[in-house]
C-alpha cells in the first residue's frame, strides 16, 4: 500500500514538474570568469555607451565612448586623453607596434603611436565637422578617413601611418571598404553606394539603394555586402547585383558584422526605435536564418560588434550598458541544442 | 508512520486539482469575473491598456517640426535620438519620395540629385533621424528648442499672424466637428486648410521654399496663422468638391457632457456575439460576405478610409446586405501620434467617404491597434462616433496562425456579449469563418451588429 502511494505520488510529481516547470536559464553569471563555461562577460564601463570596438592582436580592447578613446590595460580601463571629442577611431598595428588614429567632431584627425607622449595633428585639409569613419587595411598598410555633413565631406588617404595625406574624393563618406586583395577595389557608402576599381581616380554609381554599409569578408574577398536597413546586397567588384537578401527581423540593423573565422556566421544588431525593442541576433547560415540571442542583450541597442581574430569571442558595445564578451562557441550549444 | 505518505498524496492531489482547475475549467470562455469578462477577455484588456500606456511614454517627447516657419508634422526623440517624419518635411522642399517597399527603404530625388534612405516605421508612417535627414537634404539651419525644431533653407521664415490674437471659432462639416482652431481675421472666417483637405479625402501639401499650399497639386490662396495655412471657404471650394456637403461656424466652445462608455462587449444579458472586420477594403471582402450571407450572419466591417473610394461598389455592398460600416481612420495610423485636427480629419473623412460611396456610415469608431485614450474617444464623440473596440482577439492579425488557430481562439473564448475582431484580406480568416458561425450557432448564439448590441442590450 506504501510503495503504491509512494509510485503514485512518484508519478504525480512527475507530472507536477512536466506541467509547472519552465526550461532552466542557461545564461552564466558575468562574475563567473577565467573558464570556458561562461557564456557572457560584462567587461566594464558599465552603463556607458560604446560607439566604436577594435581589438589589437595581443588582445588589448579599445573603445570609443562618449567622445573618449579607452583601453583596457590588468583589467582596468584608461583613457587616451584628448582635448577633443573623439568621433570615430582606428587602430594600427605594425611590428608590434600600436598607433591610434582618432577623427575628431570637428574635422581634426590626430594620431599617437605607443611611445609618443602627445597627440600629433595630421596635415589633413577636412571640413569642421565629424569624421565619420576611419579604417586600416593592413595587408596595405594604407589608413582612409572618411567624413559626411551637410556642407560636403570626402575621403582621405595615408600610407606611412598618417604622415602624408592625399584627398581621394569629395564624394561624402559615411562607410569604406576595400578589398584585402586588390587595393584598387573601394567602396564607399553615405548617400549612395560607390566603387571605384582604380584606387579612388573615378567611381561609379551602383545600381543599389543599400547605404548603410559595405563589408567584405576576409575569407571570402571577392563579393562585397552592403548593408541596409532590412537586409544586404551582394555585389561583385565589376558593381553588378548579384543578389538581394532581406532579413524580416523586427526592427533596423544598427550593426552588422561577419565572423572572421566561420564565412557563414554573422551577427546582427537590431532596434525599433519607437518601441524601444531589439537585441542581437546570430545567423549560422550567411542571414538566411536568424536567432534571437536574448538574454543579457534582451531590449539593448547595440552600437558595435567586433569578433576577435579566432571568431569564438564577440565584443559587443552597447548603449548604456557597456561593453560585453559573448562566448560564441557557447552561444552555439546552446542554439544547437 | 503509514499515514505520511497518503498525506503527502493528498496534498499532491489537491495542488494537481487546482492547476488543472485553473488550466481547464476557470480558463474557460463561459467563466467569467465579477466585472463580466472572462480570464482571456480580462487578458485582451489589460494588453490593450498596457500597449497604449507604453505607446504613450514613447510618444511623450514631441517635437513640432517647421520647415521656415511652416508647420509641417510632429518628431519624437527615441533613447535619446530625435526622428522627424521623412515624407511631408522632403516634399514641401521638393524631394519626390518613393517607398520601396522590397527594400524597406525610402528614396528621395531632386532634378539630378539622389538618396537612399533608412526609415524607422511607425504604423506605416515613416521617420528618419533628424542628423539624418539634416545631411540628407542639405538643410541650412536646424533648430531644436522649446519642443519645436525649426528648419530653415531660405534664411527667412514665412509671415505668420499669431492665433492668439484672432477670434477662434469652431467649424463642422456636416455637422461633425472638424476643428475649434477657425478663427474670423480682417471680417472673414478662416479654417485650416489642411485639416478641410484631409477631412475631405483629399491631397495637400506645402512648398516650403515658396511659402505656398496646395490641394490636389492646386495653389491655394491663404494666410499663415501660427505656421498653418488658413483659407476662406470661398477659396477652398474652388479646388475641392463639397457636393451634398455642409459647413457651418459656431463659436469656440469646448464640448461638455458625459463622455459615452468605451465599448468591449455588450452586457452579456442575452446569448449574442458580434463579428467585426477591420481594415482594407479590396476584392476578398466578396468572399467573407459570400459566407456571412450563407449563414445570414449580419457583421461590423471597420473600414480603412483611404481604400474606400476605389471599392465603392463594395461599400454599398457591405450596407445594402444589412451589415455595418464603420470607422477605422482614414489611414490606420496609431491617434497617439496625430494632433485632435488630424484625428478629426482621419475621422470625419472616413464617414464621408462611407456615405458618398452610397453606403450608410455607422456612429461607431475602431481605433487602430487600439490606442487610445480620452482625449481621443472624446475627439470622436465631437463627431458623433462611440468608440468600439473588442473582447475576444482571434489573433488573425498574427500571419503565422493558421485558420484552426483562429477557430479554436474564438470558439472557446466567446462568452455572451462578445465583440470578436477579425480582419479583411486574410485567407485563414476567410477558411476559418464558416467553422466558427457553426460552432457559436450550435452553441445557440445568436449574431448580431455593433449597432444591434449596443443599441437593444448597452455595453461595456
Amino acid at each position: 500500500m506504501i510503495k503504491k502511494g509512494l509510485f503514485i505520488m512518484g508519478l504525480v510529481f512527475l507530472l507536477f514538474v512536466a506541467g509547472g516547470c519552465q526550461p532552466a536559464d542557461h545564461d552564466v553569471p558575468s562574475d563567473e570568469t577565467g573558464q570556458e563555461d561562461w557564456k557572457w562577460r560584462n567587461i566594464g564601463l558599465t552603463d556607458q555607451s560604446i560607439d566604436k570596438i577594435e581589438l589589437a592582436s595581443d588582445g588589448e580592447e579599445y573603445v570609443l565612448s562618449g567622445g573618449k578613446i579607452y583601453y583596457r590595460k590588468e583589467d582596468k580601463w584608461l583613457v587616451q586623453s584628448l582635448d577633443e571629442e573623439v568621433s570615430a577611431f582606428c587602430l594600427i598595428e605594425k611590428d608590434s607596434h600600436k598607433t591610434i588614429v582618432a577623427g575628431t567632431a570637428r574635422g581634426s584627425v590626430y594620431i599617437k603611436s605607443g611611445d609618443e607622449a602627445e597627440w600629433r595633428k595630421a596635415d589633413i585639409m577636412c571640413l569642421s565637422e565629424p569624421i565619420a569613419k576611419i579604417i586600416f587595411v593592413p595587408r596595405q598598410n594604407a589608413v582612409y578617413v572618411g567624413q559626411s555633413s551637410k556642407n560636403g565631406g570626402g575621403l582621405w588617404r595615408s600610407y606611412d601611418e598618417g604622415k602624408s595625406w592625399e584627398k581621394v574624393t569629395d564624394l561624402t563618406v559615411r562607410g569604406i571598404a576595400v578589398n584585402p586583395d586588390n587595393p584598387d577595389i573601394i567602396y564607399i557608402v553615405d548617400r549612395l553606394t560607390y566603387l571605384s576599381t582604380d584606387r579612388g581616380k573615378t567611381w561609379k554609381k551602383l545600381d543599389t539603394p543599400a547605404n548603410y554599409g559595405v563589408l567584405i569578408h576576409p575569407l571570402y574577398p571577392d563579393i562585397a555586402y552592403i548593408a541596409y536597413s532590412n537586409g544586404v546586397v551582394t555585389a561583385t567588384h565589376e558593381g553588378k547585383i548579384t543578389g538581394y537578401q532581406r532579413f524580416y527581423l523586427p526592427g533596423g540593423i544598427t550593426r552588422l558584422e561577419y565572423n572572421p573565422a566561420h564565412v557563414s556566421e554573422w551577427a546582427l544588431g537590431i532596434w525599433d526605435f519607437p518601441s524601444g525593442r531589439g537585441g542581437l541576433y546570430y545567423s549560422m547560415n550567411g542571414g538566411v536564418h536568424w536567432v534571437e540571442v536574448g538574454e543579457k542583450m534582451t531590449d539593448t541597442r547595440i552600437l558595435d560588434l567586433c569578433f576577435n581574430q579566432t571568431g569564438d569571442r564577440l565584443y559587443i558595445g552597447t548603449a548604456e550598458k557597456g561593453l560585453w564578451v559573448l562566448n560564441v562557441r557557447k552561444l552555439k550549444e546552446d542554439v544547437e541544442m | 508512520m503509514k499515514k505520511v505518505p497518503v498525506i503527502i498524496l493528498v496534498i499532491a492531489l489537491i495542488l494537481i486539482a487546482g492547476i488543472a482547475a485553473e488550466r481547464f475549467y476557470f480558463r474557460t470562455g463561459e467563466i467569467t469575473l465579477d466585472n463580466g469578462f472572462n480570464w482571456y477577455e480580462n487578458r485582451s484588456q489589460n494588453e490593450i491598456a498596457a500597449a497604449n500606456e507604453f505607446a504613450k511614454e514613447r510618444l511623450e517627447n514631441r517635437y513640432y517640426v517647421f520647415v521656415n516657419g511652416i508647420f509641417m508634422d510632429i518628431g519624437y526623440e527615441w533613447d535619446g535620438v530625435i526622428y522627424v517624419p521623412i515624407r511631408n518635411i522632403s516634399e514641401s522642399l521638393g524631394w519626390v519620395v518613393n517607398w520601396l517597399p522590397e527594400m524597406q527603404l525610402i528614396q528621395l530625388v531632386k532634378g539630378d540629385e539622389e538618396a537612399f534612405v533608412e526609415i524607422v516605421n511607425l504604423f506605416g508612417k515613416a521617420y528618419v533621424e533628424l542628423n539624418r535627414l539634416e545631411n540628407l537634404l542639405r538643410l541650412a539651419e536646424v533648430q531644436v528648442h522649446g519642443g519645436n525644431i525649426e528648419i530653415f533653407t531660405t534664411g527667412h521664415k514665412v509671415p505668420s499672424i499669431s492665433f492668439n490674437k484672432l477670434k477662434r471659432l469652431n467649424f463642422y462639416i456636416n455637422g461633425m466637428k472638424m476643428t475649434d482652431r477657425a478663427v474670423e481675421y480682417q471680417g472673414t472666417k478662416y479654417i485650416p486648410a489642411r485639416i478641410f483637405a484631409l477631412s475631405l479625402g483629399n491631397r495637400f501639401k506645402y512648398d516650403a521654399e515658396k511659402g505656398a499650399a496646395y490641394i490636389n497639386d492646386k495653389k491655394i490662396e491663404c494666410v499663415f496663422i501660427d505656421g498653418q495655412a488658413y483659407s476662406d471657404l470661398k477659396q477652398l471650394e474652388k479646388v475641392v468638391n463639397t457636393e451634398n456637403i455642409e459647413f457651418g461656424f459656431r463659436d469656440f466652445a469646448v464640448s461638455s457632457g458625459n463622455m459615452l462608455p468605451v465599448i468591449y462587449k455588450g452586457s452579456g444579458k442575452e446569448k449574442t456575439v458580434a463579428l467585426t472586420f477591420d481594415d482594407y477594403l479590396g476584392e476578398s471582402v466578396y468572399k467573407l460576405l459570400e459566407i456571412l450571407d450563407r449563414y445570414n450572419v449580419k457583421a461590423t466591417f471597420f473600414i480603412i478610409g483611404s481604400s474606400i473610394y476605389q471599392n465603392a461598389d463594395l461599400v454599398k455592398e457591405i450596407t445594402s446586405r444589412g451589415h455595418v460600416a464603420a470607422n477605422h481612420t482614414w489611414d490606420h495610423l496609431n491617434c497617439h501620434s496625430l494632433t485632435d485636427d488630424e484625428v478629426r480629419a482621419q475621422l470625419i473623412s472616413t464617414q464621408l467617404a462611407i456615405e458618398r460611396c452610397g453606403g450608410k456610415a455607422a456612429h461607431y469608431f475602431r481605433p487602430p491597434g487600439g490606442y487610445y485614450d480620452n482625449k481621443i474617444v472624446k475627439i470622436a464623440q465631437d463627431i458623433g462616433l462611440q468608440t468600439v473596440l473588442w473582447s475576444v482577439n482571434s489573433t488573425d492579425a498574427d500571419i503565422h496562425n493558421t485558420a484552426a488557430d483562429i477557430s479554436q481562439v474564438v470558439n472557446r473564448w466567446v462568452s455572451p456579449g462578445a465583440i470578436v475582431v477579425m480582419h479583411t484580406n486574410r485567407e485563414n480568416t476567410i477558411e476559418a469563418l464558416p467553422g466558427i458561425i457553426e460552432a457559436l450557432q450550435s452553441r445557440g448564439y445568436r449574431f448580431v451588429t455593433i449597432e444591434e448590441m449596443i443599441t437593444s442590450e448597452g455595453g461595456k
